[in-house]
């Protein structure tokens, strides 16, 4: 039922906008109306030439076509929406087509003048007195009595004439007010301006007593008929509730340049009215999260009002996973919105530090330019490694790129990393020197000096070469001061450095005692 | 009358009741979860506020008991079922008021972490953490005295950088009546001053001074917000009083040159509207500031919007239809808005965008639609 409620609220914008396209948009000085109606009738409201399809069809030898109950409903509505070549070639299937009266009628509606939709008024002139002429014939044929023979035949030539007693005929067969609008002008006044068929729509509705059910679609066909824009945009808004009709008129409008007509003659109100509703549709697109983006792609339209709403709404969006806040990136992106970006992925970094993913947190802080964030969370980054060897976020480093040099914590992490790295690759040198460097250059806080002192003694032990003496005794100088600096203050802090080694200070002196030594011996020899 | 006071910040949704707090959780199915509760105060609680997610899940309240604090999420860890309980903790409290401290607020993001608090002896404090990972340590920056009991606080959201930053505060102090006046003739006029006042920070004198005070308004003033403001040149304050006020605040262009180096303004009062028939308790915008929910003694709540020449106008009423007790209800409304009265929420929708199953309350343009009801909540008498 659903579908079914949106999808005839469907066709009637469809038959709306087209309306309103002929009326307004493809209207010149030289375009005459009538034909463009007929079509817009035709096009929807096609029911005659089905009918007439399906009378076709069911033809069989048995009985003749025109006792088909449909037959001359279907020639009379062909005719009335002035589709007078195919209503012809039905008649001719008529089984007394030959009678004065069809032959007649054939031949009168296959001499009918049609008129161009363009031309300008020399063509409209010459219609004109074309029309005259053939109307003239209509009549003498009908008071000719030619069509006495036959009822249907005299009520359609009646309609062909303009004759008033046919208009009972049209009320009868018309579904709504304005198909009968339209044969009425086909047939009555085939020249008519635009100007004038706000009246005739107006008769027609009262004909069909619409005043007391105007529904939403007949006040906006009669407002659009009477050049009521105003009244045009103000019931879309309320006929199709989420504003999209009525923001799209009024944008066409708009770029028509006949916006500024309906709002006074005022060209800034003008573009008030269609950013306003600009904003208005694409807020509430962006408030649904499956077209959001498209919310977005309305809102480019709207000025610099547009780009703060896009602003907010990037940042407002709360992602809930990284596809989630790649999708804002890229949109903040298209736009240049630098500030929206560092704030998403500031949020999205906070997100992954509540879920203890650190390494991923670190990440996106970078992304974002967030150095204080960056450097927080290169600290929580150390503090875990310098409690739990297993721990490293490798994966994640090598992307970081130029913007480690904005915390120190960053710099001495990827450092480390490096090191970890090399060393495990086999670049024993290279990693050894990055060790020597990491420890006596003082950037070390202090809670990870232990676990460069555990590094350096398990290189040293396997790798001696690598090392000369000078590095070694510097090293186990650090350690002397780490152990001197804890008895000073007095072991009182349980978390201290000097805790953390406690059980590998001897072992590591030892080590480093003895990798002293060999590194004296190696360079005495050398000498 | 309570105030049920919800703020909304992405997802989560927070409501206070008393002494305790509660948040609520948005899930994806649309199904509402009250994931925390706990005893923040040993007063009433009148007041909580998020903080911009990029500072992390952080919630500021303040109370009758003359502090106010600053409460962080620690996620659950793995809890049985997705409504496990997430535990706040209490990262600092702040002492300096000696009276009830009735709002909290936290600046726009743009400054940095920083709150504001207002206390009823008339005293505005404002709070920075200089170390916005270290939630514990806040220092007080400024302190404004404003020589009327302050009721309520707001802050100027505005992205762009030409604006300073901007507070306004509300009182709700009821006028004197005037004396004799001249002739020997005692008035019966009340003479009020006004209740809305404005500061702006200075950066030459790098302090907040008295930018501006709304003569206009004289009615003890109970709620006031600024609406958001991006691409906007001029600020937009909404006051609930008596009635529901909207003022316009336009800075004037050759301002920034004077001796204060403040921004001077003029101030419209861009509406008005008596609607609620009552004293208006709570106003609060959507995210975007296009439209300001009220909610008044008649247990309603009104939304408002412009149109595109700037006419406001009420766009629908909300009823609380369990003619529950009398409740001021507060709401802030992100894109999909949030409004509550009488203990059940609303969500408005577009037709469009239809939720089924629900029942439709007030139709119209945007129809609204009841999530349920909010049980076990004491509303106890504000006066």
């Amino acid at each position: 039922m659903e579908t079914l409620h949106l999808s005839s609220i469907f066709f009637s914008l469809e038959l709306i906008f087209h309306l309103a396209e002929i009326l307004n948009l493809d209207h010149s000085q030289t375009s005459h109306m009538v034909p463009k109606l007929q079509e817009w009738i035709q096009y929807y409201f096609n029911e005659s030439s089905d009918l007439a399809d399906s009378v076709i069809k069911s033809r069989d030898d048995k009985s003749p076509v025109e006792c088909n109950p449909d037959f001359w409903p279907a020639v009379t509505g062909l005719i009335m929406t002035a589709q007078c070549k195919e209503a012809r070639r039905l008649l001719g299937l008529h089984s007394k087509k030959e009678t004065p009266a069809i032959r007649t009628l054939r031949q009168l509606l296959h001499s009918k003048p049609e008129l161009q939709s363009s031309g300008g008024a020399s063509v409209a002139i010459n219609f004109s007195v074309q029309w005259e002429a053939w109307l003239k014939e209509v009549r003498n044929q009908l008071i000719s009595g030619v069509f006495s023979t036959n009822q249907h035949c005299l009520e359609l030539a009646e309609l062909l004439a303009g004759d008033n007693k046919a208009e009972k005929l049209v009320y009868e067969n018309s579904e709504t007010w304005y198909k009968f609008l339209v044969t009425y002008v086909s047939y009555w006044k085939p020249t008519v301006e635009s100007f004038r068929l706000g009246e005739i729509a107006r008769k027609s509705m009262e004909r069909f007593g619409m005043d007391s059910q105007m529904k939403a679609v007949d006040k906006i066909l009669l407002a659009l008929f009477e050049s009521d824009l105003y009244q045009v945009i103000e019931s879309l808004q309320e006929f199709a509730e989420s504003g999209w009709a009525s923001l799209h008129m009024t944008d066409l409008l708009y770029h028509a340049g006949l916006l500024s007509n309906v709002v006074g003659q005022d060209n800034k109100i003008a573009e008030n009215l269609r950013t306003d509703l600009i904003i208005q549709f694409g807020t509430l697109l962006a408030a649904n999260d499956c077209v959001w983006r498209t919310g977005l792609s309305y809102l480019d339209f709207a000025g610099s009002q547009g780009v703060g709403h896009i602003n907010l709404i990037l940042q407002s969006r709360g992602p809930k996973s990284a596809k989630d806040a790649e999708i804002l990136l890229y949109e903040a992106g298209k736009r240049n919105l630098v500030k929206a970006e560092r704030t998403i992925c500031s949020v999205v970094s906070r997100q992954y530090l509540m879920e203890k993913r650190l390494g991923s947190a670190l990440m996106w802080a970078i992304k974002g330019e967030n150095h204080s964030l960056a450097s927080s969370v290169a600290e929580l980054v150390l503090r875990e490694m310098a409690v739990n060897d297993e721990y490293s976020i490798s994966d994640v480093l090598p992307d970081l790129g130029t913007s480690i040099i904005s915390s120190g914590h960053l710099v001495f992490l990827v450092k480390y990393n490096e090191y970890l790295t090399k060393y495990h690759d086999g670049n024993r040198k290279e990693a050894v020197n990055i060790l020597i460097d990491l420890i006596t250059s003082g950037l070390a806080p202090p809670y990870f000096i232990p676990v460069l002192l555990k590094k350096s003694a398990q290189a040293a032990k396997e790798a001696v070469k690598e090392f000369n003496s000078t590095d070694l005794s510097n090293i186990l100088g650090v350690l002397e001061e780490l152990v001197v600096t804890a008895h000073i203050n007095g072991t009182k802090d349980a978390n201290s450095a000097v805790a953390c080694l406690e059980g590998s200070e001897r072992e590591i002196r030892e080590v480093l005692a003895q990798s002293i030594c060999q590194a004296e011996i190696a360079e005495l020899a050398k000498m | 009358m309570w105030p049920l006071t919800i703020m909304a910040r992405g997802w989560p949704h927070a409501l206070v009741t008393n002494k305790s707090r509660l948040v609520w959780d948005l899930d994806l199915h649309g199904s509402w979860h009250c994931t925390s509760s706990w005893k923040a105060h040993s007063g009433s609680v009148w007041k909580v506020t998020w903080a911009h997610p990029e500072f992390g899940q952080v919630l500021a309240t303040c109370s009758f008991d003359r502090t106010a604090a600053v409460w962080e999420e620690i996620p659950a860890g793995d809890g049985p079922g997705e409504t496990a309980r997430s535990h706040w903790i209490r990262r600092t409290n702040m002492v300096d008021s000696r009276t009830s401290v009735t709002d909290v607020k936290f600046a726009p993001r743009q400054l940095g972490l920083q709150l504001a608090t207002s206390s009823s002896d008339g005293v505005v404090r404002i709070y920075e953490a200089p170390d916005v990972m270290n939630l514990s340590t806040w220092t007080v920056q400024y302190e404004i005295q404003a020589k009327m009991p302050i009721s309520c606080l707001t802050w100027n959201c505005s992205f762009s950088s030409k604006h300073l930053p901007l507070l306004a505060v509300g009182s709700d102090e009821v006028a004197a009546p005037q004396g004799t006046i001249a002739g020997g003739q005692t008035s019966n006029v009340v003479i009020g001053a006004a209740k809305v006042v404005l500061y702006e920070y200075s950066e030459n004198s790098r302090r907040w001074a008295k930018a501006e005070s709304l003569n206009a308004v004289t009615e003890p003033v109970h709620d006031i917000t600024f609406a958001p403001n991006f691409g906007r040149s001029y600020h937009l304050l909404a006051i609930a009083s008596r009635d529901v006020k909207l003022v316009i605040l336009r800075p004037l262009e050759d301002s920034t040159e004077t001796a204060t180096g403040l921004t001077k303004f003029s101030v419209e009062i861009a509406a008005r509207f008596e609607d609620h028939y009552s004293v208006v308790w709570r106003v609060s915008w959507n995210i975007t500031g296009t439209i300001l929910a009220s909610s008044g003694d008649d247990n309603c709540v009104r939304l408002w919007k412009a149109n595109y020449a700037g006419v406001w106008r009420c766009v629908e009423v909300l009823r609380d239809d369990t003619g529950s007790a009398h409740t001021s209800a507060d709401s802030e409304l992100p894109p999909i808005s949030t409004g509550q009265s009488g203990g059940h929420s609303y969500v408005p929708l577009s037709a469009a965008a239809a939720v089924s199953g629900s029942q439709t309350l007030v139709g119209g343009a945007t129809k609204y639609y009841k999530l349920g009801s909010i049980k076990n909540q004491n509303q106890v008498p504000w006066h």
